[in-house]
């Protein structure tokens, strides 16, 4: 008895660690942003009322899902991550810089943007127009973008939006 | 140099098994009473497990009191197969075999414990300090306990009766990571057949220290001061007062508790608008600053049971009232305006719950009828929107039959049918979005609605016990009602930055599981292995899309096929009152077998774990004194199947250590215990934990202290 069902024990187990090594090689790959001739570009400097020219190319493994750009003020000098060591050293001399600027003003900018199905590369070019009326200062620009499988990169970069 | 040798080896074969001591296998030694029948000293764990088809490990006071952890969830987390769901230094969730959240019940004294069971930061709300006894059943008891019982049962038991006829207890205890301080005091006393047991623990703690100097968060780079995470200090207390009567025949008991928590969350990870705060949070680590959250549980129980003749009759009553806010500092977002006041989200929840059941016996059929029956209600308020107002029906009926059909041979059956609602109540923004057509309006995030679900389950199960050897089997059909959250969300998630949409058309969550267990027990040697298969033809998975909403990624409800399985094993040897030896460990794997995540796992999967540990108790004059030094050694392996927004999370090694001393003189006790958790100070992640999406290793090294005077 003890010796059948150890048997059928052993077999299922057997069957499990078979499924678990079996298994199919699932995307775990983030898409990827590609910086050469990217814009805008860090540190860019831009007059109220005139155009952010956008040209990013993200690529993935597999397949590309959308994109979203978002724009936001760093009255308070904030660090991401993904800037570049210069502009994070420069935020750092910032660090207990507490002005906030007139925020209540501050520009937002936040849109969701489609990538066509099937492409593992794709280029976005668009054209942001900023508005005349807003709080001049630091902001960043924030582009996010998925994969079909639901992974996400961001990326920022930072803006000078001045007179 | 010899000596260092000496003491090491003496450490590491001698003395670890703090947290085996008497898991398993020591619970039996002190009489508890498992399903009317009263276990005395000395049974054997083969005799335990023939009670139940499903795999149970009970735990006493004793356990609970020797592996002292930030909560109760990180204490039980050392037993193979429980894993504690950490979020900070004193909150965390508990997990069975990769299943938590309302994929397990939790039940108090009796009755299902109705928290906010389904976020993330929502800790267990009760006290360690006050239970007498652990009950955790690996494995499907739906039959019993009806929805959510899929993955697993924690049973906690605060009012047994007291065993001297007066008892009280001081207990302090301090941790040196979060610079937490605590008190702990009960007093329980018999009076003819009456009986009352007190309990009140108040404790204090600062930020906790985590062995790096800077983390990153969604592209934020954060510098740590001093190496504390900004802001996680909190304070919590809890008071339980239970009377009782307890006759040959009639036994009742009214048990009313209250456990009140307040605590920073990390303040670089919650809400979106963090960065133009004014607060400055390193000013101290002691103090709660924006954001943090409060919340109440309070709960009153009433247990009868009446003997009649061969059988008995129980009947439990319970009023829950929860109440949980969280405090942000107001800003605007999107289309959201700056709003009034700083309460961004609460939920108030009533619950009324009614147990019956009846036990009889049959010729060599043990019977057991019930019924289950419970109320709630939640309100949500706040400016921010997660999760809408609810109300649910529950009610489920069951039958159970238990055959013995030889000494050695039982063959258990079950059948239960549930019947309950859910009606979501509608909500709209507070303030307009513009719409496409230039208009603006009031957004519809949750919309009336009522959902009606029925479900019937069943289990069958054996035992069967020959000379060294208790082999088990048990297969049965679980289930789980859809939550509010589920069904109706559809909103920004600012904790976790991420948009939320529910899913009216979900089917009540359906579990098939296989169970199996091996125990073997000869003299001191003590051995499990409990394998187990798990099929989900439509489990409840939030699934990352790649489209955008409101800028933010968009996470949907879906159901999939799901299939899993793993298991356990631990074996100890026990030298009595000189040394114990334990080795233990955990496998578990999950597969989506359809929907938009097919081939991937699941989130927050618990990675495979091997411990060691030895306990070396010193020789002491007075033979009723104890001595004790141990060490225990986990190594935890890493974890590479991963499901989006997740990241690979390497494995470690942890080596934790205590010793203690205790003096009993007469009826005095006096005892006194130093823990160091993380002896190494590693930087490690772990995977279940809800800070590694954000890069936060686990906390540092830590001292714990604990003096307990007991008279």
């Amino acid at each position: 008895m003890i010796k059948k069902i150890f048997t059928v024990c052993a077999a299922v187990l057997v069957l499990c660690g078979a499924m678990s090594c079996n298994k199919d090689e699932e995307d775990t790959e983030k898409p990827t942003f590609d910086n050469t001739d990217a814009t805008p570009v860090e540190g860019g400097k831009y007059l109220p009322g005139g155009k952010i020219i956008v040209h990013q190319t993200f690529s993935d493994n597999e397949e590309l899902g959308s994109f979203n750009i978002e724009i936001h003020n760093n009255f308070d000098h904030h660090s991401h991550s993904t800037e570049t060591a210069k502009s994070i050293s420069k935020h750092e001399d910032h660090d207990h810089d507490h002005e906030h600027g007139d925020v209540e003003n501050a520009w937002v900018f936040n849109q969701d943007y489609e990538i066509p199905a099937g492409k593992k590369v794709y280029t976005a070019d668009l054209t942001i127009d900023i508005p005349e009326t807003i709080a001049e200062g630091d902001y960043h620009f924030m582009i996010r973008v998925t994969d079909k499988a639901g992974w996400q990169e961001i990326k920022a970069v930072s803006l000078e939006i001045e007179d | 140099m010899k000596s260092i040798f000496l003491f090491a080896f003496l450490s590491v074969c001698c003395a670890v098994a703090h947290a085996q001591e008497d898991s398993i296998w020591g619970i039996v030694k002190n009489g508890v009473d498992i399903d009317e029948i009263t276990v005395k000293a000395d049974k054997s764990n083969n005799e335990v497990q023939m009670t139940l088809p499903q795999n149970v490990v009970k735990l006493d006071k004793k356990f609970i009191d020797n592996n002292f952890a930030g909560s109760l969830m990180q204490s039980l987390s050392l037993i193979p197969g429980v894993q504690a769901m950490t979020v900070g230094s004193n909150h965390s969730k508990p997990v069975i075999r990769g299943l938590g959240f309302n994929r397990l019940a939790v039940i108090e004294n009796g009755i299902k414990h109705q928290r906010q069971q389904w976020g993330h930061e929502h800790g267990l709300e009760v006290s360690q300090f006050s239970l007498d006894e652990v009950e955790i059943i690996k494995g499907p008891a739906a039959m019993v306990y009806g929805s959510d019982a899929l993955g697993g049962v924690i049973s906690l038991k605060d009012n047994s009766l007291p065993q001297n006829a007066r008892k009280s207890g001081v207990l302090f205890f301090f941790r040196s990571n979060n610079s937490s301080l605590g008190l702990s005091t009960n007093t329980e006393g018999v009076k003819g057949k009456f009986f009352y047991k007190f309990n009140f623990t108040a404790e204090k703690y600062s930020d906790y220290k985590v062995p790096v100097d800077s983390i990153q968060y969604y592209s934020y780079y954060i510098k740590l001061k001093e190496h504390r995470l900004r802001n996680t200090a909190g304070n919590n207390g809890d008071a339980s007062l239970t009377f009782g009567f307890s006759g040959i025949k009639f036994k009742s008991s009214l048990s009313v508790s209250d456990v009140y928590d307040r605590s920073g969350f990390f303040a670089n990870a919650h809400g979106i608008e963090i960065r133009l705060s004014k607060i400055d949070f390193d000013k101290s680590f002691s103090d709660i600053d924006y954001p943090f959250s409060t919340a109440n549980h309070f709960m009153a129980v009433c247990n009868n049971s009446l003997k009649i003749g061969r059988s008995t009759l129980k009947m439990d009553f319970a009023f829950q009232n929860n109440r949980r806010e969280e405090f942000s500092e107001p800003v605007s977002h999107g289309y959201m305006p700056k709003p009034d006041g700083f309460l961004e989200r609460s939920f108030y929840k009533n619950t009324y719950s009614l147990n019956a059941a009846y036990k009889f016996m049959l010729g060599q059929h043990s019977l057991q009828a019930g019924f289950n029956s419970e109320f709630q209600k939640n309100k949500s308020g706040g400016w921010g929107y997660v999760l809408p107002g609810f109300e649910t029906v529950s009610n489920g009926i069951y039958f159970c039959d238990k055959l013995h059909i030889s000494n050695g041979l039982i063959l258990s059956a079950g059948l239960r049918t549930d019947f309950s609602s859910v009606k979501i109540f509608e909500y709209k923004d507070w303030y307009k979005t513009p719409l496409q057509n230039g208009d603006s309006a009031f957004v519809t995030r949750s919309e009336d609605c009522l959902k009606k679900f029925s479900s019937i389950v069943f289990s069958f199960g054996l035992n069967y016990e020959t000379g060294n050897w208790v082999l088990k089997g048990n297969f049965g059909k679980s289930f789980r009602m859809p939550l509010a959250l589920e069904l109706g969300s559809d909103g920004v998630n600012y904790q976790i930055f991420r948009y939320e949409r529910g899913n009216n058309d979900l089917e009540p969550e359906v579990s098939y599981q296989a169970d199996f267990g091996v125990n073997f027990q000869k003299k001191q040697f003590k051995f499990y292995l409990t394998p187990f298969l798990n099929y989900f033809p439509n489990y409840i998975y939030l699934s990352p899309g790649f489209n955008y909403v409101e800028g933010l990624q968009l996470y949907e409800y879906t159901q999939n096929q799901v299939f899993r399985f793993g298991g356990e094993f631990q074996a100890d040897y026990a030298l009595s009152r000189k040394a114990e030896f334990s080795l233990g460990g955990e496998y578990l794997f999950a597969r989506q077998l359809s929907g938009s995540k097919k081939g991937y796992g699941l989130p927050f999967a618990e990675p495979w774990s091997v411990f060691v540990s030895a306990k070396y108790f010193v020789p002491q004059k007075r033979k009723r004194n104890e001595c004790y030094v141990s060490v225990t050694q986990k190594y935890t392996g890493s974890q590479k199947d991963i499901v989006p927004p997740e990241k690979p999370t390497d494995g470690y090694f942890l080596t934790s250590m205590s010793l203690g001393k205790k003096i009993i003189r007469k009826k005095t006790e006096f005892s006194a215990d130093l823990c160091i958790d993380n002896l190494f100070n590693a930087v490690y992640y772990n995977h279940t934990s809800y800070y590694r999406l954000i890069d936060v290793p686990e906390a540092g090294r830590n001292f714990s202290i604990k003096i307990g005077f007991i008279f």
